[in-house]
């Protein structure tokens, strides 16, 4: 689903690479967690997924596009493909939680028979039914972070992108916000999350990507955040 | 009716599905949400565009004067009194020279009868012992008094003229008028247009910085460029049409007084102004076809800045 080979990329005016003969393959419905320090590479593997940088080596492909040769055009179709949630959730204050998903599939242009079906069925699947009508500075963190969840499922895309999605919420409702990753996931959405969250990486025992100064480290299935931690228990 | 159903229902209508519909509305709201920049965007444009009808309309008017010296105005191509070519030959020569209206033949009897006539009436005669100095000669007009020159030296280069006469000085003083007009014209024309385009640009920049957020979602969504850039496009475009109506109303109502005012100082059809009607549908399309492309153009430079 997700194929990075041999993949560099030094952004221009920057002495050395922000990624070095990164390669890795997410097949379709995995769950992957992309983790490092800051600075490791995590978003730099992010925004190649969404074309937001090409890759300098290397190829990035995604459901067998190789994403840099998409022209710009093609390249608006293809990010419907991918959910894309953020620590910051992105969503617009002055809409309500309906018109904040109903908005990623206007501007998709779904037809408007679609979208009265298509929101109350995510919010539906979030727990938001209630807070339709309300706008985002009703809601608390974790409320907001499911809107932002939402909107990235609306066009219901194979791959769900998630970058800190816990950043900014305590431990309970980070662990509400993964349990839906995880309810997306079985229903066959292959789920990246670059994080730091030492807890959650643990706790849900998924494969883990690990990067450091640009290369990938680690790359292992049902792991912890740390190696030395799952050494420590045995593993 | 299940209270998520009408929720949904009110929702959605909120929204627009019509892309059309969904840019204009867009595009409305933009220039709503930045009053004071819009207003000083159609002052500008309309200021510039006014200007530009300013000139349009002077430019109308020297033409008008041109054609209504022109309908009057002669050029007398003189044949050598040697001639041994046909007069139809020379007259087919002349009828094919670009830009020649009419022709008339006189021969030097005809235009000695009547010189005789102007000068003695029906009895006389100008000269001795039944001699005729006079040449035969054509009289031609023109289509446009501008292409006097030419057809002059044109007609002088013909095989058996012998002299080309017309007055030089009044369409040297017209031509040289209209050249400066144009010169002067088409150099603050440009400064103008710059200008409206770079105040378009600049407002729409400005509402493309209040909906970054907007945008930023649209794009991470995967929305289609056409369907970011539209609104502005539509909304820079309002900008231009609104500032080309503003100037057209002006010149209008100016051209008006100006009109009722000259007619009342000097009279006479050579100094007549030409008539609203004609300026209005000249003008009307002009300055809208013009105020349309600079809010195109500016709109279009600011939504692809960064693309």
């Amino acid at each position: 689903m997700i194929t990075f080979n041999n993949v560099t990329k030094t952004y221009k005016g920057a002495e050395t690479a922000a990624l070095k003969n990164v390669s890795f393959d997410i097949p379709r419905g995995d769950f992957v967690f992309l983790i490092g320090e800051t600075g490791a590479g995590k978003t730099t593997v992010t925004r190649l997924i969404l074309r937001s940088e090409i890759a300098d080596e290397g190829s990035v492909i995604i459901g067998g596009t190789d994403v840099s040769k998409l022209s710009r055009k093609k390249t608006a179709y293809f990010r419907r493909k991918i959910g894309t949630v953020f620590q910051d959730y992105k969503l617009l204050p002055y809409k309500t939680v309906f018109e904040n998903v109903a908005f990623a599939l206007e501007v998709t242009e779904t037809p408007r028979r679609n979208i009265e079906h298509m929101v109350p069925q995510i919010l539906s699947l979030v727990g938001l039914s209630d807070k339709a009508e309300s706008k985002p500075g009703q809601l608390s963190g974790g409320e907001q972070q499911r809107v932002a969840l939402a909107r990235a499922m609306a066009n219901n895309p194979p791959i769900l992108l998630a970058d800190e999605p816990t950043g900014n919420l305590d431990p309970k409702t980070s662990a509400e916000t993964m349990r839906l990753l995880e309810k997306f996931n079985k229903l066959g959405t292959t789920v990246v999350v670059a994080t730091h969250a030492r807890d959650i990486v643990d706790s849900m025992r998924r494969r883990v990507i690990e990067l450091e100064k640009g290369r990938v480290i680690r790359d292992e299935p049902d792991a912890f955040y740390s190696k030395k931690a799952g050494e420590a228990r045995g593993e | 009716m299940n209270p998520m159903r009408s929720i949904q229902k009110r929702q959605v209508k909120r929204g627009v599905n019509n892309k059309t519909l969904y840019f204009v509305k867009q595009g409305f709201l933009n220039i709503v949400s930045h009053k004071i920049m819009s207003a000083a965007s159609i002052c500008i444009v309309a200021a510039a565009l006014a200007l530009i009808g300013l000139f349009t309309a002077v430019g109308i008017n020297i033409n008008e004067l041109m054609q209504r010296i022109g309908s009057s105005y002669e050029i007398n191509v003189y044949l050598n009194s040697e001639n041994e070519r046909s007069i139809s030959d020379i007259e087919g020569e002349l009828k094919r020279i670009p830009g020649v209206k009419s022709i008339s033949f006189y021969s030097r009897e005809d235009r000695l009868e009547k010189v005789s006539r102007e000068v003695y009436g029906d009895d006389g005669y100008v000269f001795k012992d039944g001699e005729n100095p006079l040449r035969d000669s054509f009289i031609i007009t023109v289509n446009n008094l501008t292409e006097s020159d030419d057809i002059s030296k044109a007609a002088e280069n013909i095989d058996g003229v012998d002299e080309v006469i017309r007055s030089k000085d009044i369409i040297g003083g017209i031509d040289t008028a209209t050249r400066a007009v144009r010169n002067i014209g088409i150099w603050i024309m440009a400064v103008l247009v710059i200008l409206a385009v770079f105040i378009v640009y600049n407002t729409i920049r400005l509402g493309m910085s209040s909906f970054e957020n907007e945008i930023g979602i649209m794009r991470i969504v995967g929305a289609s460029e056409t369907f970011i850039i539209g609104p502005f496009v539509v909304q820079g475009f309002a900008l231009g049409v609104t500032g080309a109506a503003l100037a057209d109303i002006l010149i209008l109502i100016g051209y008006k007084i100006a009109e009722s005012n000259i007619s009342a100082l000097i009279s006479g059809s050579i100094t007549e102004l030409a008539g609203i009607g004609m300026i209005a549908a000249v003008l009307t399309p002009i300055l809208m076809a013009t105020g349309g492309l600079i809010g195109i153009i500016g709109s279009l430079a600011a939504a692809l800045k960064d693309k």
